[in-house]
């Protein structure tokens, strides 16, 4: 949803700044939702949010026209970007696996419950797996539920650069899972 | 739900979380924080600054470069601050560490400053006297868990006692001492601000208590609910030399198990393992020597316990004519201790084309530590009487090999309050990264009773549900992967298991006990019932 308010970058005033910034705060869950799922720790998704939404107020005038939601967005990946970067930097050593949620039938062995919670981080680890852009362009289709124009403006790139990314994206999580996980499975939506 | 599709699949696989309700007022209060921040992009890169800023006066260790130092970091230190000064068996300090907000920390550490954030482990060697220290602390959102006496007496396992002690200078405070076998942990807690003052930890050897740290914990302010997390502590990590070992095992009455070597890579590795033990936690307890080990690339072996039995992890570090006990988690963490060259894993219940696939149960896999177990991946400890032959190895080891790669395997962790003789032959193997000591347990003692069950022994197959549901009453208590629907699903089959047997009364008995007292049981109950629940799923 275009935020017709900000359609002319520069003309700032401090009411404008801090209408933004009320914008911005709107989002606040979005960012969250975003981050989390991302980055998996609850505290970097913090700071990771408070960083996105600093530099989203301090770089209002960029916003040119486009999407707030997926502006956010954008600047969103790249603050996770540089935290990874810095991780790989840092000799760190995560103690935490994220546990994935399962909201299994009550009804089920906790054998038959193990082996879903297994399946669930099979396809996390495939997908972690992924390169970088071919990971994000399918992530943005499929939990942020944005069509490819969406995520092309999200990513900066062309809507055939994203239609690519994600067609690739899937072929490489076929071909890696096709010995655990069913080919119709893989295909994406029934 | 079984994920349908890849979408629904991917959407599991990366759930949302439920921001906190005060999510905007941390960004806003975020946003005035240390004067560097502005400067550059991401938290990280700003507290990588900061630590590079610091490193750097601790190459200088004048008292200018102390000032810079102090100053270095409380820029970068909010107000709710917890320093934890590390002191070693002399009292000398060796190590501090910050919290800041309990979101990130700086610690100090032989000069290095590593920034971790939350949930994440520190892994600290402090050298003493004779013994090496590791450290695993992990931050823990509650701060009650830690600093709470009573959450302290709740969730930490072992004897508990308690004292009123006077310190020097007349002021009363609450001594809280948990023994466990050979180690013992200390907490010192102000009567005044209920908040910890020192840790200190000791360690039995030959009938004396030594000292082998301890922790002047320093908050900037009061304690209070506010306070976002403190610190949990594994302190029970010791390495010792092989001699000291010998002379500690000798004290320990710990007579050696069996030697295995491993040929690969790393060839010529000994391990003699002295003593494995099960605490009634689940945790497994093994304490072996190595010799002639070359020192590994890998990262330190270390194992985890945080006082709420979650969360265990093992990484390996070898300096050779070292022994370690380690306490943690199950043998698949251990696995790749033992690898000279290709890991041994195996999967429990492999999805073959999606379906399962079990591997054969008749198997006795427990290997026995007297034997000598030669190749690539051996099979180090043996908790049951059960032994395996050369051949049975063998064909285990094409059974693994068949069923597929990236597997992992672990150790039977069926509890010693288990009547051996329902503890079948059967091997035991699951993805470690799942759960928690106590599932692993859980899971274990489930699979027990359905073995059972598949064989019409119904009392053994109570038996182990009986276990099984002590497990997850366990896990439920130490907040670890505990769900709800495994307790259910157990005392559903507990209940069965009952009435097959004849023991009517007994399962109406059971049913209304735990209509009365479980959770779980209420939750599911009414949700068939289409009935709101009465309470809140925690």
């Amino acid at each position: 949803m275009k935020d017709e308010s900000l359609v002319q970058p520069g003309l700032l005033t401090c009411s404008l700044s801090e209408d933004f910034g009320e914008k911005v705060y709107s989002y606040l869950h979005q960012l969250y939702a975003f981050t989390i799922r991302r980055v998996g720790s609850p505290s970097l998704a913090e700071e990771l949010v408070a960083e996105t939404c600093h530099d989203a107020i301090l770089c209002q005038r960029k916003l040119k026209g486009q999407d707030l939601k997926l502006w956010l967005f954008g600047i969103a990946r790249r603050n996770i970007a540089y935290a990874y970067r810095d991780k790989k930097r840092r000799r760190e050593i995560s103690l935490s696996t994220p546990l994935v949620e399962t909201h299994c039938d009550p009804s089920l062995t906790p054998e038959e419950v193990a082996i879903e919670n297994e399946s669930i981080m099979r396809l996390r680890e495939l997908v972690l797996r992924l390169p970088g852009n071919q990971r994000e362009a399918l992530l943005l289709q499929y939990l942020e539920q944005l069509g490819q124009e969406e995520v092309a403006e999200v990513m900066g790139k062309s809507v055939q650069a994203v239609n690519s990314l994600q067609q690739r994206a899937r072929n490489n999580l076929q071909r890696w899972g096709c010995d655990y996980f069913d080919n119709e499975f893989l295909g994406g939506k029934s | 739900m079984k994920p349908r599709n890849l979408e629904s699949g991917v959407n599991q696989a990366f759930p949302a979380q439920q921001a906190p309700d005060d999510l905007r007022s941390r960004v806003e209060a975020y946003r005035h924080k240390s004067p560097i921040r502005p400067l550059f992009k991401g938290t990280i890169a700003a507290t990588a600054l900061a630590a590079g800023i610091i490193a750097v006066f601790l190459l200088v260790p004048t008292q200018q470069a102390q000032a810079g130092y102090n100053q270095a970091i409380s820029n970068t230190m909010s107000a709710k601050t917890a320093i934890i000064i590390n002191r070693d068996a002399n009292g000398n300090e060796i190590g501090r560490y910050y919290y800041k907000d309990g979101k990130s920390m700086l610690a100090e550490n032989g000069g290095a400053i590593c920034n971790y954030t939350q949930g994440q482990t520190m892994i600290t060697d402090l050298k003493t006297i004779g013994f090496t220290i590791r450290y695993d602390i992990k931050l823990d959102l509650n701060p009650l868990r830690f600093i709470d006496p009573q959450r302290f007496q709740s969730t930490s396992p072992g004897v508990l006692s308690h004292e009123v002690k006077t310190d020097p200078h007349g002021q009363s405070y609450d001594q809280y001492t948990r023994t466990q076998g050979n180690f013992r942990s200390i907490l010192d807690v102000s009567r005044t601000t209920k908040s910890p003052f020192a840790y200190h930890h000791q360690m039995k050897v030959q009938n004396e208590w030594r000292t082998t740290g301890s922790e002047d914990i320093q908050l900037n302010e009061p304690v209070d609910d506010s306070l976002v997390a403190m610190p949990t502590y594994n302190h029970e990590i010791i390495d010792v030399s092989v001699d000291s070992a010998k002379k500690w095992t000798q004290s320990l009455e710990a007579k050696p198990l069996g030697t295995f070597r491993s040929a690969g890579s790393d060839a010529k590795r000994e391990i003699t393992i002295y003593d494995v033990t099960v605490t009634q936690r689940g945790d497994i307890f093994v304490l072996f020597t190595a010799t002639n080990y070359r020192s590994s690339s890998r990262a330190h072996l270390l194992s985890v316990t945080d006082n709420l039995g979650t969360a265990y992890a093992l990484q390996e570090n070898f300096d050779s004519h070292q022994s370690w006990q380690v306490r943690g988690r199950p043998a698949s963490e251990l696995a790749p201790f033992w690898v000279g060259g290709k890991e041994l894993c195996a999967r429990w219940f492999v999805p073959v084309n999606g379906q399962p696939a079990k591997l054969p149960s008749e198997i006795s896999i427990l290997v026995d530590p007297t034997q000598l177990i030669h190749g690539t991946g051996s099979i180090p400890v043996a908790l049951t009487n059960t032994t395996l032959s050369q051949k049975e190895a063998a064909r285990l080891m094409q059974e693994v090999d068949r069923v597929g790669k990236d597997l992992r395997l672990a150790l039977r962790l069926a509890p010693k309050s288990l009547d051996q003789n329902v503890v079948p032959p059967y091997l035991m193997l699951f993805n470690h990264n799942l759960w928690s000591i106590d599932d692993v347990a859980f899971l274990e003692l489930n699979a027990i009773a359905s073995y059972w069950k598949d064989r019409s022994d119904l009392p053994k197959a109570e038996k182990a549900l009986i276990e099984a549901l002590k497990a997850v009453e366990r896990a439920r208590n130490n907040m670890g992967t505990y769900e709800h629907q495994y307790e259910y699903s157990t005392i559903r089959q507990y209940l069965e298991c009952l009435k097959q047997q004849g023991k009517t009364s007994e399962a109406e008995r059971k049913e209304h006990e735990f209509e009365q007292n479980s959770l779980a049981y209420q939750s599911y109950k009414a949700a068939e019932r289409d009935e709101k629940p009465k309470f809140k799923r925690p």
